[in-house]
């Protein structure tokens, strides 16, 4: 036993130390030890290779053909042989490009638009199978940022919303509708976030083929880092996305898609004019409530008085629905400690305005991934919030509260 | 190869090696064999006769597929010379959607099977295997000898064998 104990601990550190096991086990007990403690390691994350690695890989294989290609001289010179690999290798390559390249080629295709314009489409799906578009968006987007959005049909049917030189303004409304695109929450559906994702997925693959609005495009199942899966069609021949499903969650199923997009030199002008006489009014979204986010190099986690209890998969789900567009205030942690402080004043729900305003909620510490917000109201014994983001760990991860004060 | 072949090679495995390596990783659980077996899938994969039979949208399932090849064959060596382990009991990480919900299952099952050893078993799991401490920092941590953190450790690792071969008793059932 005492070996065994000994082999055991000299496994582990092999594993602590990201080093090959060479520890014999010899018998079927410290064998079963053994995957128990890869088992138990399988809750951690992977350690990653240096960033080169993949430059590594391509040398070890450029190695490997210089010296196969060296032996097959010797042994065939000018063989059939030799002629049918470079055959396999074209035709192999040809394949490839098909297919793993498409994230580049999309980039680089993208790269060229200066702007766009598209009907966009925000539906969603019920358990029943039925569809229902929430909005139809006539969208025109640049790449300096400035965009063009009116609603053709849906809630907020004719409101227009123009971003142009870094301010958002929108038209026909007494206040800046929260939902709606705003300086806060991304666009949903922008191409080139679309893209930008792409590039900093945990996994994208091609699932399958299909013909959308008359066009060709790939099915592709991206696996963001963090959050759930989601598809992605892309159009085979321009390399642009043009449609994006996310999974049944909560019995809805959230789908954005362009029913047609075109690329265009610029938004035209005088869409993005802004006339105040023509009701177009400056949306200062939550200038209040915004806080410089100080940089720690460890990730800050506050001690409330009060846990609160959080359950990953409905985290997980919401992460989902705020990727496809829906919940956009998800990614606001004032909004979400504002509606934490309401369902627990009316925890049977919110009718009309939430009984703690807003403006009540104001940030006292922001750090890149956790929240503290002081809460100044009468109207409840919470003092303060406390907000994590516990799926993804930037700008389009959610906010969580993981606990709160009821004394200051 | 030419030097335009090589760029999209240099492509694709830009594109792929980081899935890969993670699936490898969660097989083996460190980093030194997960680059080697990771390097060794590509040279394989690519100077297979047949690889342009095969779809493009497999191409992952295929490198996965010689990846776990290849991690099969080192350990039925090592089952001679060094060390074995039940790799199909290994999580698997992002071969697909099921695959995901399987490792989250997996990873559920392994957290609730851990909460039943005792505090002090759990602890000394917690230090030595999860937070990687070694064998002096985790007796200084927990204030006993370092004799003691390998018996525990082998302790704890017996009972949850135990434990977990009971509850996956119990599932199939």
């Amino acid at each position: 036993m005492i070996n065994d104990v000994k082999k055991l601990s000299a496994f582990i550190d092999c594993l602590n130390n990201e080093k090959k096991p060479v520890i014999r086990a010899g018998s079927e007990e410290l064998d079963s030890l053994y995957d128990a403690v890869r088992q138990i390691k399988s809750l951690k994350s992977p350690v990653m290779p240096d960033h080169d690695f993949s430059d590594k890989i391509v040398e070890n294989l450029n190695e490997r053909k210089k010296k196969s290609t060296k032996s097959r001289r010797q042994a065939l010179i000018g063989g059939i042989a030799g002629i049918a690999a470079i055959l396999v290798i074209a035709l192999l390559i040809s394949n490839m490009i098909k297919n793993t390249g498409i994230v580049y080629a999309m980039e680089q295709t993208y790269s060229k638009v200066k702007a766009y314009h598209g009907i966009l489409e925000v539906m969603f799906n019920n358990e029943a199978g039925e569809t229902h578009i929430q909005s139809l968006l006539d969208v025109w987007v640049d790449k300096n940022n400035n965009y063009y959005i009116e609603v053709l049909e849906g809630s907020y049917k004719g409101l227009k919303t123009v971003r142009k030189e870094g301010k958002v303004w929108q038209s026909s409304i007494e206040k800046p509708v929260f939902p709606v695109f705003s300086e806060t929450y991304e666009f949903i559906f922008e191409l080139g976030n679309e893209i930008d994702r792409l590039k900093s997925a945990e996994s994208i693959r091609i699932i399958g083929d299909d013909n959308i609005v008359g066009r060709n495009a790939y099915i592709m199942e991206v696996t963001p880092k963090g959050g759930l899966p989601y598809k992605l069609w892309v159009d085979k021949e321009t390399k642009i996305p043009l449609k994006k499903q996310g999974e049944m969650s909560k019995a809805i199923q959230y789908i954005t898609a362009y029913t047609n997009i075109n690329f265009v030199d610029s938004i035209p002008a005088e869409l993005i004019e802004i006339d105040p006489d023509a009701g177009f009014i400056e949306a200062d979204f939550d200038t209040d409530h915004q806080a410089d986010t100080i940089e720690n190099d460890e990730p800050v986690r506050f001690t409330p008085e009060f846990k609160v209890e959080v359950d990953m998969d409905v985290e997980k789900a919401d992460q989902l629905s705020a990727d496809s567009g829906s919940s956009p205030w998800k990614l606001d942690p004032v909004y979400v400690a504002q509606v934490f402080v309401s369902l627990q004043i009316s925890p049977e729900g919110i009718v009309g305005d939430y009984p703690v305003d807003y403006d009540d909620f104001v940030i006292a510490e922001k750090y890149e991934n956790s929240v503290k917000i002081d809460v100044n109201s009468e109207k409840t014994n919470i003092k303060t919030v406390y907000l994590e983001r516990l799926i993804r760990q930037d700008d389009t991860g959610i906010w969580t509260v993981t606990g709160y004060d009821v004394s200051k | 190869m030419n030097e335009d072949n090589m760029k999209y090679i240099a492509k694709i495995c830009e594109n792929t090696w980081e899935p890969l390596y993670r699936y490898v990783y969660y097989k083996v659980q460190n980093r030194e064999e997960a680059e080697d077996i990771t390097q060794e899938t590509y040279v394989k994969s690519l100077s297979y006769s047949k690889f342009n039979e095969i779809e493009p949208d497999r191409y992952m399932a295929f490198f996965k597929t010689v990846a776990m090849n290849i991690i099969r064959d080192r350990w039925r060596k090592s089952k001679i010379m060094g060390t074995n382990a039940n790799i199909d009991s290994i999580p698997e990480i992002e071969v697909s959607t099921d695959d995901m919900e399987d490792t989250a299952n997996r990873q559920l099952f392994i957290k609730r099977s851990l909460s039943k050893l005792n505090e002090d078993q759990r602890k000394v799991i917690e230090l030595r295997i999860i937070n990687g401490y070694s064998v002096s920092e985790t007796a200084k941590i927990m204030g006993i000898k370092a004799g003691n953190v390998r018996v525990l450790q082998y302790r704890a690792l017996k009972n949850l064998v135990v434990i977990m071969n009971e509850k996956e008793d119990c599932h199939d059932q």
